[in-house]
């Protein structure tokens, strides 16, 4: 078992597989050798954690994914990843927008490479359609652009 | 408060819309701000699509002086193209865009991958030579850049084959229509050649020949023992000859092997409310071909006798082939359809549609146990090569398109499939899924058309629910190999995680994609 500390100082008990999902933390294991030293986590609160831990435990049977996705993946891998979209996944991402943006966050600090492409995609999903005032909306990114490049912009946009 | 997305991440995030092609979406994005601009820029311009026709509704995303106008105006936009598709016009369409593309084509100096086609709406090609010279050096010059990775020619007559000659950089290769090899000795290029990854052929017509000669007489053509995937069609006994000079010279490395076959080749023809488990065999279908009972030498030609170009080929491999030779393999995808028809049906073997009695059905079961007995070694032709069968094949997927009233469906054995599929996965211990993927087949007139129709996927739906309830299939589901869905076309396949998507939800039908149940 894995000890792991959130940024909260909430205490979680992990299976070591599971806990490795992250490869932060499969490092940080390998860097400390045998000890029951908790490993803190510096970066993800509890409220973030319970979800990734969720993600983990329910993919800890998943083949690895490939560092290298043109070339290692397994067929089989790629099939999966490319037609499969799981209920439980659909799920999983069902959640509101800032928690989605914390678990991008949380998955990046962790080095949770599927979890990240994943979450990822759910944001894909939830731009698409969107006109630019909403996607600003979404990133809450207020409009930069000078009135000349402004409209330098929206030509380059007419052909859409 | 909403945490802000660093910017390596939200570049991850528009790799998905980019793979999508959701320019929409992206240019919505590049507007936002400076910043997203910057980040989407990339991504919008990665893959151009330009077309020299004039026809103005079949205008693409750019004219060529529109793309030409930005990139002259954003010189680094240009230096984001990696894939250019170049849709070319017939002669009687084309008037002065191919001048734009010849000032466009040099600017893209980044691009990795080229698609040359024919655009047209009714199958045929189009004569190489009928391009201006210009224009035909702008594009051998953008191909023989040396960032260039991959490479299609799609129904370009008389494409010169030996542009590929040489130490270049592609990994991959996709050809249909009517090449042109020569078959000149380039053997001053030296020894260097390139590495085909890939090597996809698409054809109406058979195995395309002069490819095969050009890869595997030529010796400055790309080499093909490092090949991993190979998508090739079988559409006559000829191909049954043909393709095994490829596969020898890649058994060792091939790890995708993806053939199409067409029902004239390879079905057999059964009757219904007869013996539905015996196959109904006129004279001429009763030996279904397979690679292993194929010569080890074969004699081509290219050209009729008396044309200019007229070539004789003798090709040979050391010797007869089995498909249990492929020892990386770890994915065979099969293409093949079930036909039936209350009026008649075609015959395997004629070039010519002939038309049987009604009450009859066609499909490739009986070939696709062959098939599968020669892969694991289950069956092995007596002159081949004691093979060890390839240990390392994890998913084999059947893609049936059928083509069929659906009120016919219940009359199919499915006996034949599911023997097929049980003592394949015996004797394949390596094998971790079957997946059948269920599609209509491609109608050419009404290919487009047929993919987007709701009721279309209705019929996919049904005919699934029929497999599912087979009991000799059902056995291989509840054993977890198996698994039977929709085929999903590739503008379904980035779905909304929240739900369903909404079309599906609104015309009844399942998502197009496997659903894993929750635990």
């Amino acid at each position: 078992m894995v000890i792991l500390i959130t940024s909260d100082n909430v205490k979680y008990v992990v299976e070591k597989d599971v806990a490795e999902l992250s490869v932060l933390v499969k490092n940080m294991l390998e860097d400390i050798g045998p000890s029951d030293e908790p490993i803190p986590l510096h970066n993800v609160t509890s409220t973030v954690f319970n979800k990734v831990l969720e993600y983990c435990i329910y993919h800890r049977n998943d083949p690895p994914p490939s560092d290298d996705d043109e070339g290692c993946a397994s067929p089989l891998h790629k099939y999966l990843a490319s037609h499969i979209c799981s209920e439980w996944d659909q799920r999983f991402f069902d959640v509101d927008q800032a928690l989605l943006f914390d678990i991008i966050l949380a998955a990046n600090y962790l080095d949770i490479k599927t979890l990240l492409d994943d979450a990822c995609k759910a944001v894909a999903h939830l731009i698409q359609g969107k006109s630019t005032e909403e996607i600003r909306g979404i990133f809450n990114i207020v409009n930069d652009f000078t009135p000349e490049e402004e409209a330098r912009v929206k030509k380059e946009n007419v052909s859409s | 408060m909403q945490p802000q997305i660093p910017a390596e991440l939200l570049d991850h995030i528009f790799s998905y819309l980019g793979e999508e092609s959701d320019l929409t979406s992206l240019r919505a994005c590049a507007a936002v701000s400076e910043h997203l601009s910057h980040l989407a820029e990339p991504h919008l311009y990665h893959r151009l699509v330009l077309t020299n026709s004039e026809d103005s509704k079949r205008c693409l995303e750019f004219t060529p002086n529109e793309i030409l106008d930005i990139f002259l105006a954003h010189p680094h936009l240009a230096t984001y193209v990696r894939s250019v598709k170049l849709s070319l016009a017939s002669r009687r369409r084309v008037s002065h865009s191919d001048s734009g593309l010849v000032l466009v084509l040099p600017l893209l100096q980044h691009t990795e991958s080229v698609e040359l086609e024919y655009r047209t709406s009714t199958v045929g090609l189009l004569s190489w030579e009928s391009l201006s010279e210009e224009f035909r050096n702008a594009i051998l010059l953008l191909l023989l850049q040396s960032t260039i990775r991959e490479v299609g020619v799609y129904d370009i007559n008389n494409f010169p084959l030996q542009i590929f000659d040489g130490p270049l950089s592609l990994t991959g290769l996709s050809f249909s229509g009517e090449l042109f090899y020569a078959g000149v000795d380039l053997s001053h290029l030296g020894p260097a050649r390139s590495q085909l990854k890939s090597l996809s052929l698409f054809t109406l017509h058979g195995v395309p020949m002069e490819p095969i000669v050009w890869l595997c007489d030529s010796r400055t053509s790309p080499d093909l023992s490092q090949l991993t995937f190979l998508k090739a069609p079988i559409t006559c006994d000829i191909d049954f000859r043909i393709l095994p000079y490829i596969l020898s010279a890649c058994a060792k490395s091939l790890e995708v092997l993806e053939i199409t076959a067409w029902p004239e080749a390879v079905n057999q023809l059964y009757e219904i409310q007869e013996s539905r488990d015996s196959p109904l065999l006129s004279d001429k279908q009763d030996i279904l071909p397979i690679f292993s009972s194929q010569p080890t030498s074969l004699e081509l030609v290219m050209g009729r006798p008396s044309s200019p170009g007229y070539k004789e080929f003798l090709l040979s491999i050391p010797s007869p082939f089995t498909l249990s030779c492929l020892s990386s393999l770890k994915h065979l995808k099969l293409e093949l359809t079930v036909e039936i028809d209350v009026h008649g049906l075609r015959a395997r073997g004629q070039s010519n549609p002939v038309w049987w009695p009604s009450g009859h059905y066609s499909v490739p079961f009986g070939w696709l146990q062959m098939v599968l007995d020669d892969l694991s070694g289950i069956r092995r032709a007596p002159l081949c090569d004691p093979c060890i069968a390839p240990a390392t094949l994890e998913l084999l997927t059947l893609a049936l398109s059928f083509d069929l009233m659906l009120d016919m469906l219940s009359e199919v054995s499915w006996v034949p499939l599911a023997t097929a599929l049980s003592s394949f996965s015996s004797a394949m211990p390596s094998l971790k899924k079957i997946v059948i993927e269920i599609g209509r087949r491609p109608d050419k007139r009404a290919a487009h058309h047929l993919r987007h129709r709701p009721e279309s996927e209705k019929e996919k739906d049904m005919i699934v629910e029929v497999l599912e309830q087979d009991e000799h299939l059902r056995t291989l589901i509840e054993g977890g190999l198996l698994c039977i869905v929709r085929h999903a076309p590739k503008d379904y396949t980035l779905l909304p995680f929240s739900s369903p998507p909404q079309e599906c939800v609104e015309k009844g039908v399942r998502p197009p994609y496997l659903l894993i149940p929750a635990e």
